[in-house]
């Protein structure tokens, strides 16, 4: 059993099989880049706005596809981009009514934009077209059945919402940690906000083919909450948050690989969960010893 | 269409309708009660794991009884409250980051356990997902019952201290009642509501019916009670309207109750000019104090 499972694992290492290799990369790239933006969000005290990004791109896959009758990826990335668009929208136009509680107004939006969604799909599963199989992956992901050019699609989205991150990135590290004092400077507050959420949104998007609706949100908010015991700045912060969900992807690929029948994106997610649980129980530990 | 089937018809359209308003006679009041104390999310988490929670029932059970289930989900949602709780205690640790970190990671344990241990078990991901108003068992309709009835004589018992715990922590410090017995009630309520309306409604969109009328009713709301009315009107409002839509167009009723929650809030956003927050929380304290 044991021997059998290490002949597994050596066939993984060696990428015996080249859809691993793709599956692989797939894993490894969407936790370094979920958590890259996550652990600005969790810096921000926005961890669940990766929960709604994610719920939000429902209505718009099942529109795009109710209105193109295309399972392309590119479509319903599209679809999945203005529907999070515009429930980041409503979720902002909400805030500032100033009339609901901050925590209510993100689980409404969230939970209204997945029932707009619901509905949505219940209407592609009565369309004859009959062809509707491919979007149950879409809640649940499926790192296996990433092929290269959706690999390369993923690379592209990731280079350019990083490329957008970084560009703001000093705008973006400012209004997070004092919005009001960015005001008084002068900067382009909205622009910071929006070029963060633009790129949570593109890189959530694309993650949700490989890990699911739901549990992008989880990539989104552990590895970030993993990595801020150990660092002193957003920049390390998100760059160890990076490491951990690389890392998580990888252990995640491997194991699906390894053991028969295991999904990718909860391996990825308990992965991620154990670093995070061994992140916070070492950072105790060095509270009680070293005192700091 | 025959004579048979459009009795059939009317029988599970009586069947869902009588779901649905035990769903929302059970969510309303509790909805209120979350939102007042800032425990919206908790709904969110408590809904996700109670996937898991079933999942480990049935493992542990050795078989999908309905007790089995309910047993699980309601452990699950004692674990996740706890874990919450420890991770929020942890400098560092944002509040929303341990509810997002900890449902999340148990959800992934569930579709785990669903997809290894339970794959040949009649367990639909989907359908617990997003429930089936028209296919409600009696069994489900006999727990929603229950969980109305619950949280009913739990709110009506309990009002003076959930009235103080909704609008002043310092008020509620001269009632001689630690308010954790208040969070823990609270939540065991909720953790029991979206378990029984899991099958009718499905886990995530259960959210929606404990969130979405009570952050409406919150908008034009003046005290406790009033909220907690307008919230059940807004629920039944949505229900009514979903039905029809789903009737008519062939389409999901969960999906177009929840679409339809969605516009009544946004339209009560639009054309209301209701209490802010802060005045409704004084208004429901000085009309308490008459």
């Amino acid at each position: 059993m044991s021997a059998e499972l290490l002949v597994r694992f050596v066939d993984f290492l060696v990428a015996r099989h080249a859809f691993v290799v793709d599956a692989t990369l797939a894993g490894v790239l969407t936790g370094a880049l979920c958590a890259t933006v996550g652990a600005v969000l969790v810096v921000r005290g926005e961890s669940l706005v990766g929960d709604a990004v994610a719920h939000a791109t429902l209505p718009g896959v099942a529109a795009a596809f109710l209105l193109t009758g295309h399972k392309s990826l590119p479509v319903l990335w599209l679809g999945g981009l203005v529907s999070s668009a515009l429930t980041m929208w409503a979720l902002a136009a909400i805030r500032a009514s100033g009339r609901v509680r901050e925590d209510a107004a993100i689980a409404l939006v969230t939970s209204v934009a997945f029932g707009v969604g619901v509905l949505l799909l219940s209407l592609v599963q009565s369309a004859p077209s009959g062809a509707q199989s491919g979007l149950n992956t879409f809640l649940f992901g499926s790192a296996a059945a990433v092929t290269r050019p959706q690999l390369l699609q993923l690379v592209a989205v990731g280079a350019l919402a990083l490329g957008v991150v970084g560009v703001g990135w000093r705008g973006i590290t400012l209004v997070s940690f004092d919005d009001r004092f960015a005001r008084t400077l002068g900067a382009p507050v909205g622009a910071f906000h929006a070029a963060l959420l633009g790129a949570t949104s593109l890189i959530v998007v694309a993650s949700v083919q490989a890990v699911g609706v739901v549990l992008v949100a989880a990539m989104v908010v552990v590895p970030g909450t993993a990595a801020r015991p150990w660092v002193s700045s957003v920049a390390s912060m998100a760059a160890l948050a990076a490491l951990i969900g690389a890392a998580a992807g990888w252990v995640g690929a491997a194991s699906s690989y390894v053991f028969d029948g295991l999904p990718t994106g909860p391996a990825m997610v308990l992965a991620a969960a154990f670093a995070l649980a061994f992140s916070l129980t070492g950072a105790s530990m060095r509270r009680r010893w070293v005192g700091r | 269409m025959t004579g048979a089937t459009l009795l059939d018809q009317s029988a599970w359209l009586t069947r869902g309708l009588t779901a649905g308003s035990l769903v929302s006679l059970a969510c309303a009041p509790l909805g209120v009660a979350l939102y007042y104390r800032r425990e919206s999310l908790m709904a969110d988490a408590l809904a996700h794991t109670a996937l898991p929670g079933i999942a480990a029932g049935a493992i542990i059970a050795g078989a999908v009884t309905p007790l089995a289930l309910f047993g699980g989900a309601v452990g699950a949602g004692l674990v996740a409250a706890g874990a919450i709780a420890l991770l929020a205690s942890l400098p560092g640790v944002r509040r929303d980051a341990a509810i997002g970190a900890v449902f999340t990671t148990m959800f992934a344990a569930g579709v785990l356990l669903l997809s290894t241990r339970l794959r040949g078990v009649h367990l639909d991901p989907q359908c617990a997902l997003f429930g089936d108003l028209l296919a409600v068992g009696d069994g489900s309709i006999t727990a929603l019952a229950v969980a109305v009835a619950t949280v009913w004589l739990a709110v009506a018992g309990g009002w003076r201290v959930l009235e103080a715990s909704c609008v002043d922590p310092g008020w509620m410090s001269t009632l001689g009642v630690d308010d954790r017995w208040v969070r823990a009630a609270v939540l065991g309520l909720t953790s029991l509501v979206v378990v029984s309306a899991f099958e009718a409604v499905g886990a995530v969109l259960v959210v929606a019916v404990v969130v979405v009328p009570a952050a409406t009713a919150a908008l034009v709301a003046r005290s406790l009670s009033g909220a907690m009315a307008i919230a059940l009107a807004v629920s039944l409002v949505a229900l009514t309207v979903g039905f029809a839509m789903a009737v008519a167009l062939d389409v999901s009723p969960t999906g177009a109750v929840v679409t339809a929650l969605g516009v009544v809030f946004a339209a009560t956003l639009r054309w209301t000019r209701g209490p802010t927050q802060s005045s409704a929380a004084s208004a429901a304290y000085s009309s308490s104090l008459r």
